[in-house]
């Protein structure tokens, strides 16, 4: 599971839909989440979580216009490559993002270590978990 | 309702480290200390208990003062009905399981007391056996019958399971649980075990440093309910098995099994046994008629 911890910044509320915006370092996260409410006490300038999987994160040429809120440019620091599939690692801004894509596809793009691609994940991927204190 | 106010200085490894503790529990319920090791959590089952004096504060089981520095009371052990099981099961072996039960028996006559527990422990088939003779399980099970016999108001457990294997450990919690609800017993569990105190507690105390940390229910402070996630079930891990370079993990849910596909970073926190939350975001599940 992918971890990074941000500022949330604005929310929006269209009945039981809520787009949230997360701050991080200056970069900008999007998180869809349904029922709000249940979800309980999350306000602007609260620290939060944002989790996403592995499988979840896809991977473009640095160039790629993507429809995914949360896309951004990074190393690849690592690669761990299986039969089936493989585990690209970059390097966030100080945080590890894996990717997890097939090998096929890795071959494909030709990433490779030290070499600048374009992950991203959908909004509605990103899973927000409250700090706890 | 039960009141613990105590303080006492805990000398651990690094040090001097005071123990402050100040909280109430319920009657009947099912409370569960956890934390590292030097926190403090054996240290205060054993002032329930009276085996080791406070320096000051009030100790209220069911209504009942066993101590409180302020009046000078300070009931002794053997005033205090408390069933207490360690991880060694301190059986006499010389004597059999009836007559080790017998021992603990205040009012001798009650011996129907001791067939009742036999029976409710499932332990009449072996009543005549001597300790050696049992496995680790079915010593721990007559360590905590023998507790049982004294009918104490409350039963302290400091880690009774932990010196147990995965299954026999998971089959002796089902027991306590049952146990327990059955004499709507006040019981406060010694454990580190994170599945353990999953299953088995109604209310935690996490303890650090001789102070309390956090309290609540396991989800409160596991964090489950903190998850946004809207497809959500708690079940427990059965299976964790590589393919190619992931990892499948099999959680049973009710009475299925998933399973989900983790990495080995993910795979680092978890281990077989272990109770987890299993979420998903309310976008991901495909609904098809049936």
């Amino acid at each position: 599971m992918n971890v990074l911890h941000g500022k949330i910044k604005q929310i929006q509320t269209v009945n039981e839909l809520s787009k949230i915006i997360i701050d991080l370092n200056g970069h900008t996260f999007t998180s869809l989440i349904i029922d709000i409410e249940t979800f309980g006490d999350i306000a602007i300038g609260k620290e939060i979580k944002l989790l996403f999987k592995e499988a979840e994160v896809m991977i473009g040429t640095k160039e790629s216009i993507v429809s995914a809120s949360n896309a951004f440019v990074s190393t690849v620091k690592k690669i761990n490559q299986g039969e089936i599939l493989s585990e690209v690692v970059f390097d966030f801004e100080g945080n590890d993002i894996i990717s997890l894509i097939t090998t096929s596809s890795l071959q494909r793009l030709q990433i490779e270590v030290d070499k600048e691609f374009l992950w991203f994940v959908k909004a509605n991927e990103v899973t927000l978990q409250k700090e706890i204190k | 309702m039960n009141e613990l106010i105590l303080s006492k200085d805990l000398r651990g490894a690094n040090g001097v480290i005071p123990l402050e503790i100040n909280t109430t529990f319920k009657r009947g319920e099912l409370t569960v200390l956890f934390g590292k090791s030097g926190a403090g959590k054996s240290t205060i089952l054993r002032m329930i208990a009276g085996l080791l004096e406070p320096t000051g504060g009030k100790i209220v089981i069911e209504d009942e003062i066993w101590y409180d520095s302020s009046k000078k009371i300070n009931l002794p052990p053997q005033k205090r009905k408390v069933g207490f099981v360690f991880q060694e099961y301190a059986l006499f072996p010389n004597m059999t399981v009836r007559q080790n039960l017998l021992y603990a028996l205040d009012d001798k006559k009650k011996t129907f007391k001791v067939d009742e527990i036999l029976k409710i422990t499932e332990l009449t088939k072996l009543e005549n056996e001597k300790p050696d003779a049992l496995s680790g399980g079915q010593k721990q099970r007559v360590a905590l019958a023998r507790a049982l016999v004294r009918e104490p108001k409350i039963l302290l457990l400091d880690e009774p399971l932990s010196a147990l294997d995965f299954a026999m450990r998971a089959k002796l919690q089902d027991e306590l649980l049952k146990i327990q609800r059955h004499f709507n017993l006040t019981t406060i569990l010694v454990s580190h075990d994170i599945g353990e105190v999953y299953k088995l507690a109604q209310f935690v105390l996490e303890l650090a440093d001789g102070k309390i940390l956090r309290q609540g229910t396991p989800s409160e402070i596991f964090g489950g309910s903190k998850i946004s996630g809207k497809f959500k079930f708690s079940g427990e891990i059965v299976d964790i098995a590589q393919s190619d370079i992931v990892f499948i993990v099999s959680i049973l849910v009710g009475q299925d099994v998933v399973k989900v596909v983790s990495t080995k970073e993910e795979i680092r926190d978890l281990k077989i046994g272990q109770k987890v939350t299993l979420s998903s975001k309310a976008f991901n599940p495909i609904i098809t008629p049936i």
